[in-house]
């Protein structure tokens, strides 16, 4: 998995369109986030770069980026992540996962800066 | 040998009374679709499932095919099977559509068949489908949200059928997504949460309007909403979802006349079937 972190332990960078450019599902979320998490398990920040990415499911969304987020409020998980490059479409789909999980919209705004 | 001649007309979308999913029906049957005038996905996802319930409980099934020429060449294409299984996954997707049928009947299993499918269709509408082009997010959401909760929630042994059309219908530009199974159905589903809402209509109408979820966890309920979400956010000029499960129907219409859910009760039915269409071009 590439990775250009910003100090030693500080960031990971992972681009998505390593796996594809349409995302579906829950299933494919997963597997996806359990090797981000093995990955970034030391880190304080993960940034999700969706750029290449065309489209991504709600549930993809929610099961790979709301599920992230969710564990880092609930300090189940060290790493902040934090979504780039994305489209209108996959901006709208992470988002509304954040709102479905009822993160706040300042927190929204940091993980998916907008 | 009984012969079952389904209802052909405009609205025989649903399924035609006569293609119950009844486990007393013993005999061999003949599907006679010689008179029909039009062969909408839904009907063939329908008919599709019920000759292949038919088949495991060792009834044969032929098809008399239709004696319209238009309509026979839709049921070829669309690939309706008698004697063989239907393509799984994504291979059944053709990379360029041959005509208005735009997938085929395809049938899912798995989890991973839904992505492949649905990167499948999201790729040929970017690419070949210009005039249906505007709508491919939201049917990549309605093909990763309704067949994942087809096979996630279903639970039978048939998995999920799906098919998707274009057409042109009095001057309207149409792209059109039937979904269905034999499953335990949306409001059977809805009620493990919600064991008070008794009728049909009512439960199917929250999962689509409130994004209610039948599992455990509320944040769950996401995937009719986020079609919904994806068809307003394109430039579709009308849309409209229509389901039918258990004794109840419902309809929405997310862009066009009359925004206002409809549902009502329906004769009973296994599993649940589900027909989304988009309108890219208005008829004048």
């Amino acid at each position: 998995m590439e990775a250009s972190p910003m100090s030693a332990d500080a960031a990971t960078r992972i681009r998505l369109d390593q796996f594809g450019r349409v995302f579906s599902t829950r299933g494919r979320a997963k597997s996806i986030r359990f090797e981000i998490e093995n990955q970034g398990s030391d880190r304080v920040q993960i940034i999700l770069d969706f750029d290449g990415v065309s489209a991504v499911s709600a549930s993809f969304a929610d099961e790979l980026f709301g599920e992230l987020a969710q564990m880092y409020i609930d300090d189940k998980f060290r790493a902040q992540p934090v979504a780039i490059g994305l489209t209108a479409q996959t901006q709208r789909a992470l988002l509304s996962s954040l709102a479905n999980r009822k993160v706040s919209d300042a927190l929204q705004r940091q993980l998916v800066p907008h | 040998m009984r012969t079952i001649r389904p209802r052909s007309s405009e609205t025989a979308v649903w399924l035609s009374e006569e293609l119950e999913f009844r486990d007393s029906q013993e005999e061999d049957l003949c599907i006679d679709l010689s008179g029909m005038r039009q062969f909408h996905p839904l009907f063939a996802v329908q008919l599709q499932l019920f000759i292949d319930w038919s088949r495991s409980a060792g009834r044969r099934v032929s098809v008399a095919p239709p004696q319209r020429s238009d309509v026979a060449a839709t049921v070829r294409d669309i690939g309706l099977r008698t004697n063989a299984d239907l393509p799984i996954g994504g291979a059944g997707v053709p990379a360029v559509p041959p005509g208005d049928v735009v997938m085929p009947l395809l049938r899912l299993m798995k989890e991973d068949q839904v992505d492949e499918i649905a990167d499948a269709l999201f790729q040929m509408m970017n690419d070949h489908l210009d005039d249906v082009a505007v709508v491919r997010h939201a049917v990549h959401a309605a093909v990763s949200e309704l067949c994942q909760n087809a096979l996630e929630h279903g639970e039978n042994s048939f998995g999920c059928v799906t098919c998707a059309s274009r057409g042109v219908d009095r001057g309207s530009r149409r792209f059109t997504l039937a979904v269905g199974d034999l499953g335990v159905g949306v409001p059977d589903h809805v009620r493990r949460q919600h064991p008070d809402w008794e009728v049909d209509e009512y439960a199917i109408g929250q999962a689509v309007e409130q994004g209610v979820t039948g599992t455990s966890l509320p944040h769950r309920g996401i995937g009719f909403p986020s079609i919904a979400e994806e068809t307003l956010a394109s430039a579709a000029t009308g849309a409209e979802l229509r389901i039918r499960a258990g004794s109840g129907k419902f309809r929405r219409v997310i862009r066009g006349a009359n925004p206002l859910p409809e549902g009502g009760p329906s004769p009973p039915v296994r599993g649940s079937w589900i027909v989304y269409e988009w309108t890219t071009v208005a008829g004048s």
